[in-house]
């Protein structure tokens, strides 16, 4: 009885997600069990029906050293903080580009630097602030940041519209905080107009020559 | 018969009872704090989370299996796929989010092939749309946006299941479970006391 309330224990506990992929009002628990035996099979905590407590501690123990040696399942899990941090930065972002500040653009940027998606609202920040030369700085990095992201897999042209697009958008986005902002310099508002139609122009280029300039 | 002389213990010896778990342990808190770093910086170790996927997420292909969890009906579910530096692969992250309305598959539908339906879509889209994905790890949240749990598994063992050359059985055998962080998420002391009883 004993094992199997354990086992029930350690259900609910490693197989949650399992569970409620398999919806909530009608758990299918035969699926539940299969993964839940298969999983504590191939990691040494059930053998022969019976529960192996030391399996706990030996996963436990594997599992932490995996995490100093960055072993690749570990890195993998981490990944997912990687995402509460994209999350963060680009919240961080969205706030920078409706207010165009630029302290909080630098937050958003020191949490992922090598994200280009942030270069390009940086920019667009820059040049609702009226400063060109910073607004030219950041998209000289997103153009390296993508470039350098592509390594060795990956479509550049098409990666090159998204990165067009992104910036588009966020030049849209300024454009219109713009006009509604009383703190937006006197000719931002032209600027970032003036950089959204040459950003349109280099899409609908790339779309009838078939090329991107950058990809060569 | 007299007692031999006793031995004088000089401050020598207290100084060495204290000075060998000292040493002990100093040299235990360098090798936690030095040698990961060292080997890293050596490249003995694997690179850190945060190096691997510094890139930003791919769009497209985010967008696209996003659009695999929203076309079968289900909500609270967004997916971020991220280049994986130096890599010609990207791995896919997919957020099972309770405080963004996510409230499992469809119950209405038979459980185990949605979640091969689910599985078998990712397949068809990294075949079909080239997303050169090497792994997909599901991250599954609370109401309060907390990690309940995460799992990993390389997208060769999603493939294969679900083109149904591994069994489900085989597919659920070889996920990671992040076991320290959901053990924390509810609490390692209450469960060993129950585990324990």
């Amino acid at each position: 009885m004993k094992i199997i309330n354990q086992r029930k224990i350690l259900i609910l506990i490693l197989l949650l997600p399992l569970l409620l992929l398999s919806g909530c009002e009608d758990v299918d628990e035969a699926l539940v069990e299969i993964a839940f035996e298969a999983w504590a099979e191939e990691n040494n905590l059930v053998e022969n029906g019976n529960w192996q407590p030391e399996g706990m501690v030996i996963n436990a123990v594997e599992d932490t050293l995996g995490e100093i040696t960055n072993r690749e399942p570990n890195v993998q899990l981490n990944g997912v903080d990687i995402i509460r941090d994209i999350e963060k930065a680009d919240k961080l972002a969205d706030q920078a580009l409706k207010n165009f500040d630029t302290a909080a653009m630098a937050s958003a940027l020191s949490i992922r630097p090598h994200d280009w998606t942030l270069q390009e609202k940086d920019a667009a920040v820059w040049l609702a602030n009226g400063n060109g030369a910073a607004a030219q700085s950041a998209f000289d990095k997103s153009d390296q940041l993508l470039l350098d992201s592509i390594g060795s897999g990956g479509s550049c042209k098409t990666m090159r519209i998204n990165q067009l697009r992104t910036r588009a958008d966020s030049l849209q986005k300024a454009g219109m905080h713009c006009v509604d902002n009383v703190g937006c310099p006197d000719k931002g508002a032209t600027v970032i107009r003036e950089q959204h139609e040459n950003t349109m122009t280099m899409i609908e280029d790339i779309y009838v020559t078939g090329h991107a300039p950058i990809c060569d | 018969m007299s007692d031999p002389p006793r031995k004088k213990r000089g401050w020598c010896f207290c100084a060495g009872c204290l000075l060998i778990p000292i040493i002990t342990a100093i040299c235990l808190i360098s090798a936690y704090f030095v040698v990961p770093p060292l080997a890293n910086w050596l490249g003995i170790f694997g690179p850190e989370a945060k190096e691997v996927y510094q890139y930003a997420p791919d769009q497209a292909a985010s967008q696209s299996l996003t659009d695999s969890f929203t076309e079968l009906g289900i909500t609270g579910v967004r997916v971020y796929v991220l280049p994986i530096k130096d890599q010609p692969t990207q791995g896919a992250f997919i957020i099972l989010d309770a405080s963004a309305g996510y409230q499992g598959l469809d119950p209405l539908k038979e459980e185990d092939d949605m979640l091969l339906l689910v599985l078998g879509d990712i397949a068809r889209r990294d075949r079909e749309e080239n997303l050169r994905l090497a792994h997909v790890t599901v991250d599954y949240r609370d109401e309060f946006g907390e990690t309940v749990t995460s799992f990993t598994v390389d997208q060769k063992v999603v493939e294969d299941y679900a083109a149904g050359i591994i069994t489900q059985k085989e597919f659920f055998a070889q996920l990671e479970i992040d076991l320290i962080g959901t053990l924390q998420y509810y609490g390692i002391d209450s469960i060993l006391e129950e585990i324990l009883q």
